[in-house]
């Protein structure tokens, strides 16, 4: 699972964050490092969908929150990825 | 570490820029930057500069992009040198060229031959470090061009062979022809000599002196599957002074279509981006 659209998400899904702390909080629950230039490309495209919006910012740092049309689309995105790693695991025997 | 990356977010359009400029560099100059962000940023603004680009721009950008890598390529790629001999071939029929190369292509090109050739002039040095010499000949066949002048059935055929070396493309080549020279030459003389014990055969009178011909007859070389012509070096082997491969021109152009199909299907995932992000917006 290495989408960044995703992985911004549920970065964000935890509470509003800038660039760097977005960086660090998705190397800690998912294990993938992502590039400045690979992050901002994500949040050039959330943005642009309405996904995220930046919030007050007090330094050069902007931090973004995680719209309600956002939540909504990851919510349907995990709903799926749920269902597919259900029937892998399933199928695997292990669940 | 940190300026290169500062240098390469310039590479951004200065609308993504004016938006965001200040919280990139503000990102980028926090943390330990590594290696391989070099290349995330500068990939990140190439595709960046994608989505603001018009359809044109970006298949003529890709299409330039292309030809300029391809010719790039091509002087860097192994060059070939064509050595060529033409040879003309002293006879009426100039069906008969056909037949004859048939046969002595067929001889000239026979494992025993191309391996004393391969091993007298150290050819394919690195191939034979790692393949077995039978695939090393296999390879040497592709690289020697037997065929009529010009494509076309006539009186003359060339011997040609391609080498990275022109000087040893040109010594190969020269073997090749001499190859067939002799060839062509203990042909002529089997055929002549059959010939003769065949007619001494028929011209005998007693039957003694015929069973001694006949018997010579069977114990004399085989006859060749081809009847030898005679066969005159019109031009010797010649010393190439450009490659044949690779070409600049023809890889720019072969460059300029994979780029403009790129650019195509690019600039066709960029716009289908920018509605995805209109519908969602």
């Amino acid at each position: 699972m290495t989408d960044p659209t995703i992985l911004v998400l549920s970065s964000l899904a935890g509470g509003d964050k800038h660039g760097y702390a977005m960086m660090e909080d998705i190397e800690r629950f998912a294990g993938v490092r992502l590039g400045p230039g690979t992050l901002y490309g994500a949040i050039t495209r959330l943005e642009e969908r309405g996904w995220i919006a930046p919030v007050a910012a007090e330094d050069r740092r902007q931090p973004y929150t995680i719209t309600g049309v956002g939540r909504e689309f990851l919510r349907g995105q995990l709903t799926d990825l749920g269902r597919i790693v259900r029937a892998g695991q399933r199928r695997l025997g292990d669940a | 570490m940190k300026g290169v990356l500062k240098v390469l977010a310039r590479l951004y359009p200065a609308e993504w820029r004016r938006r965001y400029g200040v919280e990139y560099e503000a990102l980028l100059e926090e943390g330990t930057p590594r290696v391989r962000d070099v290349v995330d940023v500068f990939w990140g603004a190439f595709k960046m500069q994608m989505t603001s680009w018009s359809f044109v721009r970006i298949v003529l950008v890709c299409s330039v992009c292309g030809a300029l890598a391809a010719v790039a390529v091509s002087f860097v790629a192994p060059k070939r040198y064509l050595s060529q001999t033409l040879i003309l071939v002293q006879t009426p029929e100039p069906q008969a060229i056909d037949k004859y190369l048939a046969g002595q292509v067929k001889d000239l090109l026979s494992p025993e031959f191309l391996t004393s050739i391969i091993e007298r002039e150290n050819l394919y040095p690195d191939e034979r470090a790692r393949m077995p010499m039978s695939d090393v000949v296999n390879m040497m066949r592709k690289g020697i061009w037997i065929a009529p002048a010009n494509g076309k059935p006539g009186s003359a055929f060339t011997i040609a062979f391609t080498y990275p070396d022109p000087h040893v493309a040109q010594r190969v080549d020269a073997e090749l022809t001499s190859g067939l020279m002799t060839l062509n030459t203990r042909a002529e003389a089997a055929y002549v000599t059959r010939e003769y014990l065949k007619y001494q055969a028929a011209a005998a009178k007693d039957p003694a002196t015929k069973a001694v011909m006949e018997r010579k007859l069977r114990q004399a070389v085989a006859a060749p599957s081809y009847l030898p012509v005679p066969l005159r070096v019109l031009n010797v082997a010649s010393l190439p002074k450009k490659p044949v491969f690779p070409k600049p021109g023809i890889f720019g152009v072969g460059g300029l279509m994979v780029g403009l199909v790129g650019g195509v299907v690019a600039a066709a995932g960029v716009g289908w981006r920018r509605r995805v992000t209109v519908m969602h917006r």
